[in-house]
């Protein structure tokens, strides 16, 4: 028979026939308790149908069946209960196609209840948009004791078997559910519900696999650990009143599918701590993290004793820390407030602070993989930095930085600073101005020494004004240094000067020969933009009391493998007696012009270059030592020879000359060599003079030139052993 | 009209035969002090970057440069220095390819000097080493 009934106005009249059939309670109370259940949820329900094999009183013999749509199931239920005469060795079940609400929905729920056997399955539950498919829970022997329905020894089967114990109070509104998934597994839940609702979980290494699903999905995933402790939840309707949670997690794996952001070996102890006041929630929480390492691309961080402490409120708008403290133990500690716009997903507000930091093991872990295309990408800090900062509506409005007694190294020996202290006041849409005071340091292996400068600063521009940096006795002027950051990164200008320095020390400092008298130069307008350096104007610089031009100047890739340097140079009136007392060349007394034309360096070596070197215009004395005739002869190679009147060279150290000429066009390695005018089968390369005079001639047009800078390194060591006609 | 036609047909012709001339003119063995460099760099950091190949971490891509292709393949403390290595690598590749060009007196056959290496790299590779092919597909070799 079939039973189709759309209201449930008759459960009261009903209500006293319950009354009276007290001889099977039980298996009036499961039905009961179902109904409870039906009632709890209380939501749309779609072709349900309970069966009983048991005669309904007032119909004709055989089962009972109810099979409704729309269907009120509390109310089926309540009248089959009250129908049912006797349950002893009778069986009842229910099944139900789909119930569901905006929180969750269960296809396929089928539930048995066969003398002490208890049995229900799930074809499918979904809730917030996880589904999870066959479940079983199979209970072989319900304990039914007044008001609750136990099971001590239940199985619950998904994809694997659980051993389960629950204990269901529906007039105490509270169920206790054990879950033992793995041997030293457990979840414990405590549920009561009514106007007031509590919810306690007890865990103990608790796997974080099943916390996935709950996670948002654009966070990276855990794949591995356990979480042991408890959790407490009190709440009123839909509404959460308070929160506390102790709970440890152990061995905590996680990551993302691009494995940029991923974690290992974590471990982590936090409380939480969270009360209703008003219409928002208070929360006070503490994190430790006490091992594991993650990599949060491009960071790389390891914890150990790291610290969290934060309290604050929060609202279905926003997030608020009212104050959180961070203690990295190597770094220091750093001090934030901040509100978070849930809706906007940005800080409306926030503030920053860390004083006395570290900086050695701040500039290692957050900064250098920030700065790996810059020439601070290989370089190691220490010293003491203090920060802090505002932000409003997503954008940082001030930043004020400190730094004290910092020492700034790079690992390849390029350049290193010490006793920097720098601070920034740094205003948004302001101007500002930052106090630079550097104690020294070096460029290469040129000290410099101690100098200070105002930076000023507006939005992303950087300007100094004027710079002087100590440098051999003299000082390298930077003057309107501008830095601003365009859509291919920083491009920067500059220009300015060098005052004498002494050659003598830049010999020494560069372990170069040593050399006389001073340097000096105008550095014309610099410019940098994606990673090419180029110079507007001509380099002047004095040495040799001469002057050197160095124009066109083209670098590019200069902090990469394959810088590439352009350039034309232009040397006038140098003084040969300075230039050979320097590099060790037998003295010569004159003066010289240098012309180096389509220079090309390629990792700072030429590879391309039309240069010559010919005697200056002007009266001058003219002299060359013997033994730089046997030098400028050896630079000829083998078959070089110097045309010396022999009748005179025992008596002579020193000849006259009247020209010195030589020029070298290289290309594909080889040096095409040439000398003031031709001479039969070759060229002359000192022609003769005076008296005594010497011709010095040169054979080999074409040189390899490796084997010319060979030539040059013998020569200047000291080591040549010229041919001597 | 029509001789215009036909002398835009010739050129285009022209440019197909001499395209694959020019390249092939190329010298891709040519040293500079820069190449040389350049090639002692990168063959030390091969010994870095071997491991992250074997096992697809980093693969090599059509365009002749290295890429991040599954970073869960490496360790979770070398993944920091593997990203700067396929950066570090990507630089001097690049550099490598402009410096041959330039070394070849035509800098503007970079491009085809990239595609040249990018195809020479992936033939060269291991087996078990993860590259793109032209679709642009990872493949393993």
């Amino acid at each position: 028979m079939v039973w189709c009934i759309s209201t449930n106005s008759n459960a009261a009249i009903l209500n006293p026939i319950w009354a009276r059939n007290s001889r099977h309670e039980n298996f009036r109370y499961i039905i009961r308790t179902i109904a409870d259940v039906a009632q709890l949820v209380e939501q749309r329900i779609r072709n349900a149908k309970v069966t009983s094999s048991i005669p309904v009183i007032g119909t004709r013999s055989g089962p009972a069946v109810f099979n409704c749509r729309p269907f009120s199931l509390l109310f089926a239920l309540t009248f089959l209960l009250c129908l049912i005469p006797s349950a002893h060795g009778q069986q009842i079940s229910l099944s139900i196609d789909d119930i569901g609400s905006p929180s969750f929905q269960i296809r396929g729920v089928a539930a048995s209840l066969e003398n002490d056997r208890f049995a229900v399955s799930i074809e499918e539950l979904t809730l917030q948009g996880q589904t999870w498919k066959n479940i079983h829970l199979s209970c072989p022997k319900i304990r039914i004791e007044h008001d609750t329905i136990a099971c001590d020894q239940g199985v619950l089967q998904g994809k694997q078997n659980w051993p389960v114990r629950f204990s269901f109070s529906p007039n105490s509104k509270k169920l206790s559910l054990d879950l033992r998934p793995a041997e030293k597994e457990r979840w414990h839940i405590d549920v009561h519900w009514g106007k007031h609702w509590k919810i306690v979980a007890d865990i103990e290494n608790g796997d974080i696999a099943y916390a996935t699903p709950w996670l948002p999905a654009n966070i990276p995933t855990p794949n591995a650990g356990n979480v042991s402790g408890k959790l407490r939840l009190n709440g009123s309707s839909a509404k959460l009143l308070s929160a506390d949670a102790e709970l440890q997690l152990a061995s905590l794996a996680f990551s993302d599918a691009s494995g940029l952001h991923a974690g290992e070996k974590i471990s982590v102890k936090m409380t939480l701590r969270a009360r209703q006041e008003r219409k928002d929630m208070a929360w006070q929480s503490h994190v430790s993290w006490d091992q594991g390492e993650i990599y949060w691309h491009p960071l790389y961080v390891s914890g150990s004793g790291v610290q969290l402490v934060a309290s604050g409120h929060s609202s279905p708008q926003l997030i608020e820390l009212e104050r959180g403290v961070l203690n990295w133990p190597t770094i220091g500690e750093i001090n934030a407030s901040a509100v978070w716009d849930i809706a906007s997903r940005q800080f409306a507000a926030a503030t920053f602070e860390g004083k006395e930091l570290n900086l050695g093991p701040l500039h290692a872990t957050f900064l250098l993989p920030f700065l790996e295309k810059t020439a601070l990408a290989k370089t190691t800090a220490a010293g003491k930095v203090g920060f802090s900062g505002r932000i409003a509506s997503g954008e940082v409005q001030e930043l004020d930085l400190n730094l004290s007694k910092v020492s700034l190294q790079d690992k390849e020996g390029r350049f290193a600073l010490n006793n920097v202290h720098f601070t920034l006041p740094w205003r948004a849409r302001s101007a500002s101005m930052a106090d630079l005071d550097i104690g020294g340091g070096r460029v290469l292996a040129l000290p410099i020494g101690s100098f200070k400068s105002t930076i000023h600063l507006q939005d992303k521009n950087i300007s100094i004004p004027r710079l002087a940096i100590p440098i051999l006795g003299g000082s390298l002027n930077i003057e309107n240094f501008r830095a601003s950051q365009a859509a291919t990164g920083w491009r920067w200008e500059f220009e300015g000067g060098l005052t004498p320095i002494s050659m003598e020390q830049l010999s020494s400092a560069l372990h170069l020969p040593k050399m006389h008298g001073t340097l000096a130069g105008v550095v014309p307008r610099v410019h940098y933009e994606s990673g090419k350096l180029a110079l507007d104007g001509a380099l002047l610089v004095k040495a040799f009391d001469g002057t050197a031009v160095l124009q066109d100047l083209v670098l590019l890739d200069v902090l990469g493998h394959a810088p590439r340097m352009q350039a034309s140079l232009d040397m006038r009136n140098l003084d040969l007696d300075l230039l050979t007392r320097a590099f060790s060349f037998g003295n010569m007394q004159g003066r010289i012009d240098v012309t180096v034309k389509g220079l090309e360096l390629s990792n700072w070596k030429p590879v391309t270059f039309d240069a010559a070197v010919r005697s200056s215009p002007g009266n001058y004395p003219r002299k060359i030592s013997q033994r730089a005739v046997q030098n400028i002869s050896a630079l000829g190679g083998a078959g070089a020879a110097a045309a010396i009147q022999r009748s005179f060279l025992g008596f002579f150290e020193e000849f006259g000359y009247s020209r010195i000429g030589l020029s070298c066009v290289l290309r594909n390695s080889v040096c095409m060599m040439d000398g003031v005018e031709p001479a039969p089968n070759g060229y002359v390369i000192v022609k003769g003079g005076g008296i005594p005079a010497i011709t010095v001639i040169g054979y080999n047009r074409s040189v390899s030139w490796d084997e010319l800078i060979a030539r040059l390194q013998r020569v200047t060591q000291g080591n040549a052993k010229p041919i001597v006609q | 009209m029509k001789s215009l036609t036909r002398l835009s047909s010739w050129l285009f012709l022209f440019a197909l035969w001499w395209s694959p001339l020019a390249l092939a003119a190329a010298d891709l063995e040519i040293n500079t002090p820069a190449i040389t460099s350049l090639k002692n760099v990168m063959q030390q950091r091969h010994g870095d970057l071997a491991g992250f190949y074997a096992s697809g971490a980093v693969g090599l891509t059509r365009d002749g440069l290295v890429a991040v292709r599954d970073p869960a393949a490496a360790p979770l403390a070398q993944r920091q220095a593997m990203n700067s290595l396929v950066a570090a690598e990507n630089q001097d590749r690049k550099a490598l390819y402009r410096e041959i060009a330039h070394a070849n007196g035509h800098p503007e056959w970079e491009d085809e000097v990239r595609s040249t290496f990018a195809q020479r790299w992936i033939s060269k590779a291991a087996s078990g080493w993860w590259y793109q092919n032209a679709s642009g597909a990872w493949t393993k070799k």
